[in-house]
């Protein structure tokens, strides 16, 4: 019997991932499932159904954010004997859901969200670069004063750039690219205005 | 006609008795109503400890029941003993003339066996923990977590052999403390087979048992989950296991035959089983592959497995859905039905022609609250049609039913996306 039988033997969790959490804890569909916790408290079958999700997978992302103290589990005894699993956000290590209380719209949130979700798989492709240096990979920053028409001319080059990369798709490849892209009015703190 | 005598002592010790004429052997055993289902977090893998302490007749406090096996063993009787998620039992089998003295050493274990020396006590933890790192193959770990992940870490997931740092830190109050509230008669079923006189039996086992004290139950059965979930380790090393596990009834629901062979026609009736047929045969993912099954009181878990190198696991799940899909969608055929019906038959009554195998059949539905019957047994499979087995397939291959368990290094986000019925 090799090494990895006896560990197994000694391990009496259920869920055991060798990922490291801070840096992709986000992927797949946990971000999903972290937004179906936002409004209410939801058992693994309400998840389920609503993400149209099999419940081994919901599982396995609950598992997941339970891990990284994103979400916590309580179990509650049914009347017919089973014990249900109900998940909540521990809302208060979070910061990002911090900053999103009751009062703000929901589009705040989504943008809240959605650049936390980015931010997240922008940092995997850059430490993916540095852990293929073989490959070519380009990550660069710059920060200017422009004219609004000049940038407007330039979006369209983005535009066109990144059909430029889906063209070159390969799917017989095993080996998967990422091109991210943000070209905006940059500013230390963000107005809520819109 | 195959016949049953069932009896209870004052004491609510049940009897099954079951004369098979002509016969030179005779076989005996106890079954108690305790196992993992029954255990915590804090106890998980003591009922199987407190099987290894009982049977042992090394104990030096246990002079009465050592001089017994000594014996019984000097006969030629066997014995052994077995721990389940629903029960543990004891059981010798031998010549007709030593059976009254395997009923005495049962008597022991019962009621007698409960102080142990320390040094024995040490020892028999020890040889658990490592009866745990030499039994414990891939094979056999993924069934209980199987079981797990489709019940939860809880109940009838619990795995039986337990938690190894429980039985490291076991100690002698603990185990006194399942002795007490489980080795009880009204938790008990005794079984007798052989060339017997059902009374003369009866005497010599009210003789040995009357003493034997009662005393109140507690429900004790912990709950499981109610909804299926995973288990994943990415244990390293070359290769892994996957199952695919699904919930089902009970063993004494009509739907268990229809369950069974639904788990031979797909992973358990040799080379021409669908799984392996499609894993094996024609793309060589796996040697060590196949169906399971287990059915219990309330509940029961079939599921497939199959060991490999660990990047090939993703496509060994993709292939077992879509070996269940077609099931689902085509059903199973008039020839798989009926081969498989002869092969269950065939399966019966090779377990009831062995004594021990027999014994165990009788204990295991008696301590389940059923009768074992051959007639009714095999009744029940030739009684099993295509449409039954086909429609009780679909209530159980359903993605809401489904557990997954994995060991080893796999892409676990890949891993569930694989896995698609669908039902």
């Amino acid at each position: 019997m090799s090494s990895a039988e006896l560990a197994c033997i000694y391990e009496m969790n259920m869920f055991h991932e060798d990922r490291d959490l801070n840096e992709d804890i986000l992927s797949g569909r946990a971000f999903d499932v972290l937004l179906t916790l936002m409004d209410s408290n939801q058992t693994i079958e309400s998840i389920s159904r609503s993400l149209n999700m099999p419940v081994f997978s919901a599982q396995m992302y609950l598992n997941r954010l339970k891990a990284a103290g994103m979400v916590k589990e309580k179990k509650n005894q049914l009347s017919d004997g089973f014990l249900e699993k109900e998940y909540s956000l521990v809302s208060e290590d979070l910061s990002i859901i911090n900053n999103l209380s009751k009062t703000s719209s929901a589009s705040e949130r989504e943008k809240e969200l959605t650049a936390h979700h980015f931010a997240v798989m922008t940092k995997q492709a850059i430490k993916c670069a540095g852990n293929h240096k073989n490959k070519p990979y380009q990550i660069g920053s710059y920060f200017m004063k422009v004219k609004v028409e000049d940038m407007e001319e330039f979006k369209k080059e983005i535009d066109a750039l990144f059909d430029k990369f889906r063209a070159l798709e390969d799917t017989e490849q095993t080996q998967t690219y990422s091109l991210f892209a943000v070209m905006a009015p940059y500013e230390m703190e963000v107005r809520n205005d819109g | 006609m195959y016949d049953l005598v069932n009896a209870y002592l004052e004491n609510g010790l049940r009897i099954v008795l079951h004369r098979i004429p002509d016969t030179k052997t005779a076989a005996c055993g106890l079954w108690l109503k305790q196992g993992s289902s029954y255990e915590t977090d804090e106890n998980n893998g003591l009922s199987h400890l407190t099987e290894h302490l009982v049977l042992n007749p090394h104990n030096k406090l246990n002079e009465k029941y050592r001089n017994i096996m000594e014996k019984i063993t000097a006969e030629g009787v066997v014995y052994n003993a077995a721990t389940t998620k629903e029960y543990t039992c004891y059981y010798f089998t031998g010549l007709s003339q030593n059976l009254e003295m395997c009923l005495q050493a049962l008597g022991c274990i019962a009621s007698e066996n409960r102080t142990f020396d320390k040094s024995f006590f040490e020892n028999e933890k020890k040889v658990v923990e490592q009866e745990a790192i030499g039994f414990y193959s891939a094979f056999q770990q993924i069934k209980e977590r199987t079981s797990s992940a489709l019940w939860g870490n809880t109940g009838t997931g619990k795995i039986i052999m337990g938690d190894i740092t429980n039985v490291r830190n076991a100690n002698q109050e603990q185990i006194v403390d399942i002795l007490d509230k489980t080795y009880v008669p009204n938790n008990a079923v005794l079984v007798v087979i052989g060339n017997i006189k059902y009374t003369d039996i009866l005497n010599k086992i009210e003789d040995i048992f009357s003493y034997w004290e009662s005393r109140q139950l507690v429900v004790r059965e912990q709950a499981v989950e109610s909804v299926p979930g995973i288990y994943l380790n990415p244990a390293k090393g070359v290769s892994g296991v996957l199952s695919l596990g699904f919930r089902t009834t009970g063993y004494s629901d009509y739907t268990r035959p229809y369950n069974e062979m639904t788990l031979r026609i797909l992973g358990q009736s040799g080379m021409h089983a669908r799984m392996i047929d499609e894993i094996r045969i024609k793309r060589g993912l796996s040697y060590n592959l196949g169906g399971f099954g287990s059915f219990y009181s309330k509940r029961g878990t079939i599921g497939f497995m199959a060991v490999s190198e660990k990047n090939k696991l993703i496509e060994i799940a993709k292939i077992m859905s879509a070996v269940l899909d077609e099931a689902l969608t085509n059903g199973f055929t008039e020839t798989e039905v009926e081969n498989e019906k002869k092969a269950m038959e065939t399966a019966l009554w090779l377990s009831v022609d062995n004594l021990t195998d027999h014994l165990r059949c009788i204990g295991k539905c008696a301590v389940m609250d059923k009768d074992f019957y051959i007639e009714n047994e095999v009744r029940a499979i030739r009684d099993i049609s295509l449409e039954a087995v086909n429609e009780s397939m679909r209530k159980v291959f359903s993605m809401d039913n489904l557990g997954l368990a994995c060991i080893g290094e796999v892409d676990s986000d890949s891993l569930v996306e694989s896995v698609r019925l669908s039902n």
